[in-house]
């Protein structure tokens, strides 16, 4: 069933052969991947030096995994999963710990300020108009910064990894509305947050 | 092209995506920055992961039942460990009813009997047998009267039972499992109200001082016949059943005041009512019944007891003339039943 699949993914086929004790496959699978978790946990958590260690965290989990590894479904769903538990359970600890100086959650340490820097900027002390490209990157960064941290992943895993509906639902452990229910909140608060953005830089 | 696209996923064109469901806020997101990881990285990271394997923390199989074996067996040992030490330091209520379960069956006509000691003092003392007072005197009462009055050997069934009961089960030691089971089923078997006084009477052994607790076992073993070396068995059994017509002759209440005597007072009233003839006795007095409102000291204000006694006795036996005075103040009361 799956080996078709297997043969057309590369990132399965490298898996089965970790699970097989290949180390020059794990190798490459990381090479193939880590560029990708590095992308999602910068966003997801506003930190790279903590998405590096988050995606190292990741290997590591795949690594302890591979003896139980199935490909009874993509490679990308099971990693997507994997990447979802370290980040869910990141945040758990240091909740628990209160690691108030760890900026796991960008929102948390940027909600406070994201709406009132849009604000600065659309107030003419830094005119949207003359916002080059890096300021807009700031701003949408912010912009996601509010967003919940599920609805960040999923919109994430979305953008960045282009997964489906069905792809979100199987990595987050939600049910396919429930996604479209994020992202369209996701969609709704991005939308809200630029356009006042872009409304007051063009006064 | 995307990270996605490079590691063989699909395009969003080939299936569904939310690409157009986000819309503009699709696109806004093409302005941030992909991050690239520093090229050290990969190597790091299986420097990392192989770290961890040599260090047995990577790819270790879950702990098996095998594992977890020993720490239970462990556990399992210290628990029947423990057990066995605790029943061989504290008595349990439970287990003392099942090692115990004759006696305790019997515990009433053991309690009246007392001990070995105050049935020996009967013995020696030739006490008579209570005479039955018929109302009347002889010879209003016609030709039988004289016969009536005649001491008769009252049955005892009581003491008949316990004694079986003691020959038939072992008590005061530790029992086998098949014993115990057997025991359980006896108990089971009961009726609730038997149920409730053999727990009754397990509280009431469990009450006894140790030494009170000695003597009983010691007169269960005589009446079992299991101490060859003792004293005469028949002849404690006729004082037991000479003191149970004695006890016999006063109303329950009373009774369970004179059972609760010590050795000393108990043989005090059995002199004390002894030297009484039935004559003398007004009716009401030996049918127990409470002395009028002048008694053999006097009158008493209300609610003031006969005499001082320890209130953890119960009520005092009845006093009728001559008066029975109980233990005289600072005399030694001998040793417990």
């Amino acid at each position: 069933m799956m080996a078709s699949g297997a043969e057309a993914d590369p990132s399965t086929a490298l898996m089965l052969r970790v699970r097989d004790g290949d180390a020059e496959a794990f190798e490459q699978l990381v090479a193939l991947w880590q560029d990708r978790l590095v992308n999602l946990f910068r966003y997801q958590t506003g930190d790279h030096a903590l998405a590096e260690d988050l995606a190292q965290e990741v290997f590591l989990r795949v690594y302890r995994a591979r003896a139980g590894y199935k490909p009874t479904a993509k490679f990308s769903t099971w990693i997507h999963t994997i990447a979802n538990n370290a980040a869910s359970d990141l945040r758990q600890r240091a909740y628990r710990r209160r690691e108030h100086g760890v900026p796991v959650n960008v929102s948390a340490s940027t909600s406070a300020i994201g709406l009132e820097h849009l604000a600065v900027a659309a107030s003419g002390q830094r005119p949207a108009r003359q916002a080059d490209r890096s300021e807009l990157q700031d701003v949408v960064q912010r912009a996601i910064a509010e967003l919940s941290d599920s609805q960040r992943m999923a919109l994430l895993l979305a953008k960045f990894e282009l997964c489906s509906y069905e792809e979100i639902a199987a990595a987050m452990g939600l049910t396919v509305p429930a996604v479209k229910s994020l992202l369209f909140r996701a969609r709704d608060q991005l939308r809200e947050k630029l356009e006042a953005y872009e409304r007051e830089g063009r006064k | 092209m995307s990270a996605a696209s490079s590691a063989g996923v699909p395009g969003p064109a080939a299936r569904e995506t939310p690409a157009g469901d986000l819309g503009a806020a699709w696109d806004i997101l093409d302005v941030l920055p992909r991050s690239s990881s520093p090229p050290s990285m990969t190597s790091t990271t299986i420097e990392m992961v192989a770290a961890s394997a040599a260090a047995g923390a990577v790819g270790k199989p879950r702990a098996t039942v095998r594992d977890w074996l020993l720490p239970a067996a462990t556990v399992i040992a210290g628990f029947v460990i423990g057990l066995i030490m605790g029943r061989a330091t504290v008595e349990d209520p439970d287990w003392m009813l099942l090692d115990n379960l004759p006696l305790l069956r019997h515990f009433d006509v053991l309690r009246e009997a007392g001990s070995v000691g105050f049935l020996e003092d009967i013995a020696r003392r030739n006490i008579p047998e209570p005479r039955r007072f018929q109302g009347g005197r002889p010879e209003d009462r016609g030709p039988d009267a004289a016969r009536d009055e005649q001491p008769r050997t009252a049955a005892y069934p009581a003491l008949d039972q316990a004694i079986a009961a003691l020959r038939d089960g072992p008590f005061g030691s530790q029992l086998d499992a098949q014993e115990q089971a057997a025991r359980r089923n006896e108990i089971a078997e009961m009726s609730a109200e038997d149920r409730r006084l053999l727990v009754g009477n397990g509280f009431e052994f469990q009450r006894l001082t140790p030494i009170e607790r000695r003597d009983i076992m010691k007169l269960a073993r005589v009446f079992a016949g299991r101490d060859g070396t003792g004293p005469d068995r028949d002849e404690l059994l006729a004082s037991a059943r000479l003191w149970h017509q004695w006890v016999a002759t006063r109303d329950p209440v009373e009774r369970n005041a004179v059972i609760d005597l010590d050795r000393e007072e108990r043989l005090e009233w059995l002199d004390h009512y002894v030297q009484v003839r039935p004559g003398q006795w007004r009716p009401g007095q030996f049918r127990g019944l409470p002395p009028g409102p002048e008694g053999p000291e006097g009158p008493r204000p209300p609610g003031r007891p006969p005499r001082d006694r320890d209130p953890r006795r119960g009520p005092p036996p009845h006093d009728g003339p001559p008066p029975f005075n109980g233990p005289r103040p600072g005399e030694n009361p001998g040793p417990p039943r």
